[in-house]
């Protein structure tokens, strides 16, 4: 019984793995076809930072994903502060509205911000993408920091402005030092949805600017060149050791790493 | 600690990106571009004239704009679309069962005692989630092209095992198998693309239950069997629902994934909102359709939070 438990759980690995490994391959491939193997080669990987177009929405994708993640983290927590201090019955009513972006689908959330740049007259290009970023981005910082603000000991904030702080400095001092964890996961889940995203991008761009994801799905129609599957084989090899170096970590603090699971939850 | 500062700016973002977008589909959805009936005048001075219906004289010609019109709903509920929505909806629901038959053993095999580091086995099967998605579509459809890695295989399997090549022809397979461009492919695209959100919510329910339940279970005479079926499932519900929400939302709505594995052959309901923002251009339709999808996505979503409660009353009335 046990072996064939951790005989499925093989299974289900290789079928997730069998079309990245196969992309890993393919970028070591000398040949353009993706059925024969013509031999080792790291010519995809020097083309690779030759090619002007993808590096330019890979520069497009990291600058549009940084900048997303920090001012949604930054108007995130704004909310969650502001959602947290209001009365029962409006945060009741902005809860809903904030989870609205979660419930739908991407490509409602696409459409409907299309629509709104098109009635405000806002040319698609590179503001309304980073726009559209940020507002799918924000409801998962509110929802990563309101559970800590409801942790917070209330008296504390009350403690420092007795003992003299302002506000700002009561926020800066004593809130947010005890957010910090939140706030820091809600900066990381809009990064990964921010570069990873395609749906909304597709919409809400324009001008000749794509990141990534749409530079793949143009691609895909005419077949997709060796030097993309170059650069997720790099990506991807970064994301596996910083994972694998944030969980042995924690494995090492905690032998039963079943508690910090949530840290590596990846939000979708 | 109260703050207007905070908070007004805050709501006032909420409502520009969140609200009124919504109520910009909605617009669309119930309106119509028209250009109005008109008859062209010409004076004898060689003014030109445009005579609207309604009898008025105006010097510029009528152009088009928007009307408040049902037309779009009436169109919606043609065959072809309703035949589409149909599509839809039951490939998301057969991607839905096979995600959860799939990966419910996977969350519950990884919680047990087996592995001894569940946390470092669960994130690698999410890992994959960090390549993009496009991309690993695509890898997927070099391996079951005509031409692709799976036939090659197949072929040099029949050349090495000629009882296996007999045995095929029997059975009527031809040389290339055609894996790739109909329904089955998309399902087998969204299984692969899905399948972590659901392995994802139910292995951290499972994890949460309390282990001394399952002892008292057992100490109590139930089999393995038994203290699974009123126990772990139960409480593992709550999981299985989100983890369904999380992969029959984006399989209803997804226009990548029919596009890629379907070849265009399979078009869903995705595909035909995408087209009415592009090629076709007709955005007032493409807006009907959205809504359309946001009420399914929606009623979807109310009917399992019935279930969730109805299940959580259940819960308390069998504890005690």
């Amino acid at each position: 019984m046990k072996k064939l438990r951790k005989a499925y759980i093989g299974l289900i690995m290789a079928f997730l793995y069998a079309p990245i490994v196969l992309l890993i391959l393919y970028s070591f491939n000398d040949s353009k076809s993706r059925a024969q193997w013509g031999g080792f080669t790291l010519r995809w990987y020097r083309e690779l930072f030759a090619d002007q177009a993808i590096m330019s929405a890979l520069g497009t994708t990291l600058s549009i994903g940084l900048l997303a993640a920090a001012l949604s983290t930054v108007l995130g927590t704004v909310g969650a502060i502001a959602l947290f201090q209001m009365k029962r019955r409006p945060r009741g009513v902005m809860m809903s509205i904030v989870n609205l972006p979660m419930l739908n689908s991407e490509v409602v959330t696409g459409v409907s911000l299309m629509l709104l740049y098109a009635m405000a007259r806002i040319q698609l290009g590179y503001l309304t993408l980073l726009l559209s970023h940020i507002a799918f981005c924000v409801p998962y910082v509110v929802l990563s920091v309101l559970p800590k603000l409801r942790q917070l000991d209330p008296h504390l904030a009350e403690a420092a402005q007795d003992l003299g702080a302002t506000p700002v400095q009561g926020f800066l001092r004593v809130i947010l030092p005890d957010i910090m964890p939140g706030v820091f996961s809600g900066f990381i889940m809009a990064l990964t949805m921010s570069i990873d995203d395609f749906v909304v991008s597709f919409f809400t761009t324009g001008s000749g600017v794509s990141n990534l994801s749409i530079t793949i799905y143009t691609m895909a129609k005419r077949g997709i060149s060796p030097k993309i599957n170059a650069l997720s084989t790099i990506i991807f090899a970064c994301v596996f050791v910083l994972l694998i170096g944030i969980n042995l970590q924690d494995l090492r603090r905690d032998p039963r790493g079943r508690e910090k699971v949530e840290k590596v939850r990846i939000p979708y | 600690m109260r703050n207007k500062a905070l908070t007004v700016p805050f709501v006032l973002w909420a409502m520009i990106f969140i609200v009124v977008p919504l109520i910009m589909i909605v617009w669309y959805g119930v309106t119509v571009e028209e250009t109005p009936a008109y008859t062209e005048v010409v004076l004898e001075d060689g003014a030109t004239y445009f005579q609207l219906e309604d009898g008025t004289l105006t010097t510029e010609r009528p152009v088009k704009r928007a009307v408040v019109s049902l037309a779009n709903f009436k169109r919606m509920l043609e065959p072809t679309y309703l035949k589409l929505l149909l599509r839809s909806l039951k490939v998301a629901v057969i991607t839905t069962v096979i995600c959860l038959l799939l990966g419910y053993p996977v969350a519950l095999i990884l919680t047990g005692k087996d592995f001894r580091r569940p946390a470092l086995w669960l994130m690698l099967l999410i890992l994959p989630m960090w390549m993009n998605f496009l991309l690993r579509t695509y890898s997927w459809m070099s391996i079951l092209e005509n031409s692709g890695i799976l036939n090659s295989w197949i072929a040099s399997l029949r050349e090495a095992f000629p009882a296996f090549d007999a045995m095929l022809t029997r059975m009527g397979v031809g040389k290339k198998i055609i894996f790739l461009y109909n329904e089955k492919a998309v399902i087998l695209g969204m299984v692969y693309n899905y399948l972590s959100f659901m392995i994802m919510p139910i292995y951290t329910v499972i994890e949460k239950i309390d282990r001394s339940l399952l002892e008292a279970a057992a100490d109590l005479g139930a089999s393995p069997r038994k203290s699974f079926l009123r126990v772990t499932l139960p409480y593992s519900l709550p999981g299985v629902l989100e983890g369904v929400t999380m992969v029959f939302v984006p399989a209803v709505t997804t226009f990548v994934i029919s596009q890629l594995m379907g070849g265009g052959k399979v078009p869903l309901i995705g595909d035909i909102i995408q087209n009415q923002f592009g090629k076709s251009s007709d955005w007032h339709f493409g807006a009907t359709l959205s809504l359309l999808v946001m009420v399914v996505v929606l009623a979807f979503m109310g009917a399992l939070g019935r279930m969730d409660k109805e299940d959580e009353t259940q819960k308390e009335v069998r504890i005690l």
